[in-house]
Parts: structure tokens; sequence; C-alpha cells
């Protein structure tokens, strides 16, 4: 076998030995890289569950709280319906009271005027009665002339005399009775009025706040009842949300799977090659550990994060503890990310 | 009562995308890490449906599968494959085996739930 062939052989042992050592710190990479994603993925899931599934507890138990308020024995709605069926109802009342108010108003106008009417009667009768009362008085002097033809005619001029003063008696008596009557009942009509009057200002109160009240109930059943809405919308979508990256993280699964093929096809090649290898059967003798060495110097050499020397089960070089100190400190503050 | 479906899978984030998946379906979930495992909670209660991964370490999910549909009580539980392995004859192996349904990684949790209601008959 030729002295170039040797060293060609030789070469190639050496490149291949190479990338045996470079594929176990790939391996091992990859490994360590998949596991810890995984692992981190697990956990964020997990914390998005968990999150989740406090977060549609509590909406249930919000949700249920406002349906019994809304809805249920406690029934607000209902609740409100009766408010406003009350508040209805005293509009009504109110608007009775203001009726009667004005019927009484006009019927003390109208009993007013009757005592005036009545009045003016009572002094046509006092005036016929006076008038009466002369001509009584002249119809006796006449009578009295008449001397013994006239005696019959002095006893019914003395009678319509009394007559006429008893009608005058009378008639005044009866004004007064109805003046009296008349002013007690307007009096009465008055503070009745004054009274309903009264009372209608409180009902006109009572009303105004019943129809705020009874308004802001049914404004705020809307607004639950919206909230209500939002809050199922919201969850499903988070629902929605979290199928969507169950999906996409689905991926990191199959990149797991992914690497574990190409290792396994990484190693039948190798295996290959080593066979093929021992069927030439020649002696070349390689120092696996300078090739060890060599590719984990430019492991090292190329490796940036920290974790990656787990990799050559190497400790973290003290410069990148302390680079790794320093970006947490300086992670503190107020940074941008590029 | 919920319907018990256990999900076979490696990896844990699988198991839990899965069971989050069925469990906002209202089924009840058990989790096995391999088909060994798998086979042991299987015998110890009642399963109504089983999904299982194809590579898993001690017992991989084709032999799972034959294990299960050589018992007499295991003859008709559905059993659904969710895998990444997209081939033919690997679809093909897994019916072999004695699956029921064979779907592909990334699987849609709503394609899911659908498939699992229609071999329950929810």
């Amino acid at each position: 076998m030729g002295n170039d062939y040797t060293k060609t052989i030789q070469s190639l042992i050496y490149q291949i030995e190479s990338f045996k050592v470079a594929f176990n710190i790939i391996e091992k990479l990859s490994e360590y890289v998949t596991e810890t994603t995984e692992k981190k993925y697990t956990e964020l899931i997990d914390y998005i569950f968990k999150l989740t599934q406090k977060s549609d507890e509590s909406s249930k138990h919000i949700c249920n709280f406002l349906q019994e308020v809304i809805y249920g024995k406690t029934n607000l709605l209902q609740d409100s319906k009766l408010l406003s069926t009350a508040t209805s109802d005293l509009t009504d009342i109110r608007k009775d009271h203001e009726k009667a108010i004005d019927e009484i108003t006009n019927i003390s106008s109208e009993l007013k005027k009757s005592m005036l009417k009545i009045e003016k009667y009572s002094e046509n009768i006092t005036d016929i009665s006076e008038i009466t009362s002369i001509l009584a008085i002249n119809a006796s002097i006449e009578a009295a002339r008449a001397g013994e033809h006239g005696k019959g005619f002095k006893v019914i001029a003395k009678e319509i005399q009394n007559l006429s003063s008893r009608t005058k008696k009378v008639s005044q008596e009866i004004q007064n009775m109805i003046k009296e009557m008349v002013t007690y009942s307007v009096n009465y009509f008055f503070q009745y009025i004054e009274n309903l009057q009264g009372n209608l200002a409180v009902l006109r109160e009572v009303n105004e706040k019943l129809i705020k009240i009874s308004k802001n109930i049914d404004f705020q059943s809307k607004t639950v009842e919206t909230s209500l809405n939002e809050s199922k919308i919201l969850s499903d979508s988070i629902d929605s949300y979290i199928k969507k990256i169950s999906k996409t993280l689905q991926f990191q699964d199959i990149t797991r799977q992914q690497i574990e093929n190409i290792t396994k096809i990484l190693s039948k090649i190798y295996a290959n090659f080593e066979n093929s290898l021992n069927s030439i059967n020649i002696d070349i003798t390689i120092d696996k550990n300078k090739i060890e060495k060599e590719i984990h110097e430019i492991a090292e050499y190329n490796f940036t994060v920290s974790d990656e020397y787990k990799a050559i089960k190497k400790e973290i070089k003290s410069d990148v503890k302390e680079n790794k100190a320093l970006k947490d400190k300086e992670l503190k503050g107020d940074i941008t990310l590029f | 009562m919920s319907k018990k479906i256990l999900i076979v899978d490696d990896s844990e984030m699988i198991r839990n995308f899965h069971s989050y998946t069925l469990k906002s379906a209202n089924y009840d979930v058990l989790t096995a890490e391999n088909g060994a495992d798998a086979f042991e909670k299987l015998l110890q209660q009642k399963i109504d449906m089983v999904i299982t991964d194809i590579n898993m370490p001690v017992m991989d999910g084709y032999t799972f599968i034959k294990n299960i549909r050589q018992e007499d009580d295991f003859k008709d539980i559905p059993i659904i494959i969710i895998s990444t392995e997209d081939e033919a004859q690997d679809k093909e192996k897994g019916f072999n085996a004695g699956a029921n349904l064979y779907l592909v990684k990334p699987i849609n949790p709503n394609e899911l739930i659908e498939n699992v209601k229609l071999l329950l008959g929810d």
C-alpha cells in the first residue's frame, strides 16, 4: 500500500473522528435544547391552563351570581318590572289627585257663585218684603180712614205687615245660614285642597325618584347583561387562542422527532464507516484525545450561550458568568432589545 | 358520568395539550408516558378510548396497540394514533396493529374532538 494512500486514509479517518466528536456535541446540544424548550413550553402551557381554568371558574362564579341576580330567585329584572308598574301606578294616583284638586276648585268656585246668587235673591226678597210692609202700612192707614168699613181690611193689612216683617227676618236668616254654610264649605275645600297639594308634592317627589331608580336599574341590568355576553365571548376567544397555540406548539414535538431521526441516520452512517474501516484491515493510529481537544476548543470558541457549555460537560467560563451577571443587572433598567 | 380517555405520549407537553383539548369537551383524561405504562393503567380501570403516539421509549405505539387487541376486554375499544410519521406505510402499520384512526401531528384540537365524538358515538 502506498504512502500517499495511507496518508489519505489517515486524514479521512481523522476527519471522520472529528465529525464523530462534533456530532456527539451536536447531539447532546440538540437533546439539551429540545428538553429545555419542551420543559419551558410545558411550564408555560401548564401555567396558561391553570390561569385559564382559574379565570374560567371565576367567570362562571361571576356569571352565575349575575344571572341569579338578574334572572334567579332575587330576580332583579322582575323587581325592576314591579318597580316600573308601581311607578306607573303612582303616576296614575298623582294624576287622579291633580284631577280631584281641579274638580274641588271648580265646585268651590261654583258654590261661591251660587252663594252670590242666593244673596241676591235674599236681597230681592228683603226688598219685596219691605215694599210689602210699606204697602201694608199704607193699607192700614187707608183702612183707618174708611172707618167701620175698613175694619176687616185693617186686620188683613196688619197680617200682611206681620208676614212681610217675618219674611224679611226669615230671608235674612236664610241668607246668613247660606253664607255661613258656603263660607264653611269653601274654607273646608280650601283646606282640603291645601292638604291634597301637600300630598301631591310628596307624590311627585317619590314618583320622580322611583322613575330615576327604575331607569337606573333597567340601565344596570342591561349593562350587566352586556358584560355577561362580553365575558362569554372573551372566554370563548381565550379557548380558541389556546387551541391555536396548542396546534402551533406541536411543531416542537415534530422537531424533536426530526432531530432524533437525523441522529439515528448519522449514527448508522458512522457505524457503516467503522465497519468499512475494519474491513480494510490497515493499522492506522489516531490520537483521539487530540481530536477531542481540538473540537472542544472550536466549540468553546463558537459557544456564546452559557447553557451550551453543558453539551461539552464543562463549567461555564468565569467571564461568561460575569457577563451574564452584568446582563441581568442591565436588564433591570429601561432597555431596548434587538 | 364523563367518558374516560387514556392519552399515551412520551412528551409531557403533548399530553398536556391533548388533556386540555379533551377536558374542554367534558371528557375525563388519564395519561401515560409509554405503551407499557399505558397498558398497566388500562388493566387497572375502565377506559373508553385510547389516544397514542407511535415513537415512545420502553414500548412503542404499534406494540402497545397489538397488546391491547390481544385482550378480549379491549377488542372493541376505540384507538386513535396521533403521530408525526406521515408515510403511507406507517399508517398501514398502525391500522394493521388495530388502530381505528390515524391522525398526523400537528392536529387541530377541534378536529381531535370531532373524531373522538364520532368514535365514541357522542
